[in-house]
């Protein structure tokens, strides 16, 4: 029944029917039978590198739809305050498994190299299209990657908004990664199972070697980077896109008082809508009890940097208003154009007792880099939510 | 066979739902680029850098006696791995004289040393195997 079903099947399946044996002299160059003779293009090498390269995605998957979601949030999320290195974890593992990765998908791609020359092209319908589906792999796999690095050394070659095609082709990813796993299932459990054996011929790497040297190139990069976030290691961190004690007041800028194009206002006023409204000066604002806190700035770029806080509660303010407890607050910058010039305030963190409108950083008045005269600095969120120059806490 | 047909077309799904949100988010122009970039990767990779490395390996072979060979191929891919993650920083293409504290570091330098202490220890490796072979053979004679 089987069979007569799958022959029925294979009559209606134009890819199927294709003679391919007419076509046997254009099988030339990397399309010859055993054109490819290094031991290292194996399927034990490949699983091997597969299974690692899965976990890496999936994490980078998973910690990139949590900064999405913090940015974008949802009704119905409540992203936590406690621990405050949440996001410095989440965010420094993203950037940090996507380095990480750059070697090994090299190391993937050159294991697999010889099947892209697989003869027949395609023997059905189904085969043409988990080979299709491998574009969509390869092609997005690079594209995280190299757009993720590229970005991160701020520098931005291309016609598209970064972060929104990075979001949408993780999802083109991940689901190519799901289609490639259920289709090569059988190949890599007996590519697992396989031990890698002695296959060591003179005078090239063996498959063990191989392995090493991937690996090996994985720590040598992350070795020069990782420092940006993990700060002990910073000083290990070559190319790393920051140093967390260079800058004004010994933290790094993200975005210059010049680029926002900010000056200092001596009429600075800061003025909270709610149920009531309060306009208050700077010296009223210092004059408010003052509360000092250690946290980090969390780059969405992956790097991070604690530092020491002093100024006024935010809960202190919308207590001033009169604000409603579970109150969304939009924060507002004096910055005129930028996108991350508002950010919104939820609960919990819009009541949480670290959230305050800083006026001191690390013992000294904020520079104006750092967004004097205010800046909105709470636990467990990412930078760009961070509005510097604040002028205006608005309650909705 | 059911279990992974089922998960193919989960996949297709997920993939489906990038594609379209990818075409809904971005302009025509961006759409474009971002193709051209999605494509491009995979290219560059097929058909330039995999045919490089093959290129390369030959002439390895060619060149390096056998012994030091699989070091000097092991040195070679951790430099290009370097290389790959160093070239954005390389390239000053993103330092802003408006704002220091982005990409402060001598990258040059940086990537030097870094290359330099992995060809140090590619050596140290090399050498150890060199002795611990050298080692076995005597063994083998005294026997």
């Amino acid at each position: 029944m089987v069979q007569r079903t799958r022959t029925r099947l294979s009559r209606l399946d134009p890819v199927a029917r294709i003679p391919w044996q007419k076509f046997e002299r254009l099988r030339r160059g990397p399309l010859r039978e055993g054109a490819f003779t290094s031991p290292l293009h194996s399927e034990r090498v490949a699983a091997r590198l597969g299974l690692v390269l899965g976990v890496l995605f999936t994490i980078c998957f998973l910690t990139g739809l949590v900064s999405h979601f913090m940015q974008h949030q949802p009704g119905w999320l409540h992203w936590p305050t406690t621990p405050v290195w949440l996001y410095r974890v989440t965010q420094g593992l993203h950037v940090a498994c996507g380095i990480g990765t750059i070697p090994l998908l090299v190391a993937k791609l050159w294991t697999v190299y010889p099947r892209l020359f697989a003869w027949p092209p395609a023997r059905s319908l189904l085969h043409a299209v988990e080979r299709g589906s491998l574009l969509l792999l390869v092609g997005g796999s690079a594209f995280q990657l190299v757009t993720g690095l590229i970005n991160v050394a701020r520098f931005y070659p291309w016609g598209f908004f970064f972060t929104s095609t990075h979001y949408w082709v993780a999802w083109i990813t991940i689901g190519a990664l799901v289609i490639h796993v259920a289709a090569k299932i059988t190949v890599i459990r007996r590519g697992l199972s396989t031990p890698l054996q002695q296959d060591r011929r003179p005078g090239s790497l063996s498959r063990r070697g191989f392995l090493i040297t991937a690996g090996a190139a994985t720590g040598a990069v992350t070795v020069a980077t990782v420092g940006q976030t993990v700060t002990p290691l910073q000083d290990l961190a070559v190319l790393g896109q920051r140093h967390a004690d260079i800058g004004p007041q010994h933290l790094p800028v993200n975005k210059s008082a010049v680029e926002a194009k900010v000056k200092r206002d001596p009429v600075y006023r800061l003025t909270v809508d709610g149920p009531r409204t309060v306009v208050l000066t700077l010296a009223q604002l210092q004059a408010m009890t003052q509360h000092t806190v250690t946290l980090p700035i969390v780059c969405v770029e992956g790097w991070s940097a604690s530092a020491v806080w002093t100024g006024v509660r935010v809960r202190d303010l919308l207590d001033l208003v009169a604000a409603p407890h579970d109150a969304e607050v939009e924060v507002e910058s004096m910055q005129v154009r930028g996108l991350y010039r508002k950010s919104s305030l939820h609960t919990p963190h819009s009541r949480d007792d670290r959230t305050l409108l800083a006026l001191r950083l690390n013992g000294a008045e904020l520079d104006l880099d750092h967004g004097y005269p205010c800046r909105l600095i709470a636990p467990n969120r990412p930078g760009v939510q961070q509005t510097k120059w604040v002028k205006r806490l608005a309650v909705s | 066979m059911k279990t992974r047909i089922v998960f193919i077309f989960l996949g297709a799904g997920i993939a489906a739902y990038g594609i379209h949100g990818l075409i809904g988010a971005t302009s025509t122009h961006a759409l474009t680029s971002a193709v051209k970039w999605f494509i491009g990767g995979a290219l560059i990779h097929d058909f330039v850098v995999a045919p490089l490395v093959i290129v390369i390996g030959v002439l390895l072979t060619r060149f390096i006696p056998p012994f030091p060979r699989p070091f000097v191929q092991a040195g070679l891919f951790v430099t290009a791995a370097l290389t790959l993650v160093a070239l954005p920083f390389l390239s000053g293409r993103g330092y802003r004289a408006t704002n220091p504290s982005a990409l402060p570091l001598n990258y040059g330098r940086g990537y030097a040393i870094a290359v330099g202490v992995v060809w140090v220890l590619t050596g140290l490796v090399g050498l150890a195997a060199f002795a611990r072979s050298r080692y076995r053979a005597k063994g083998a004679r005294r026997r």
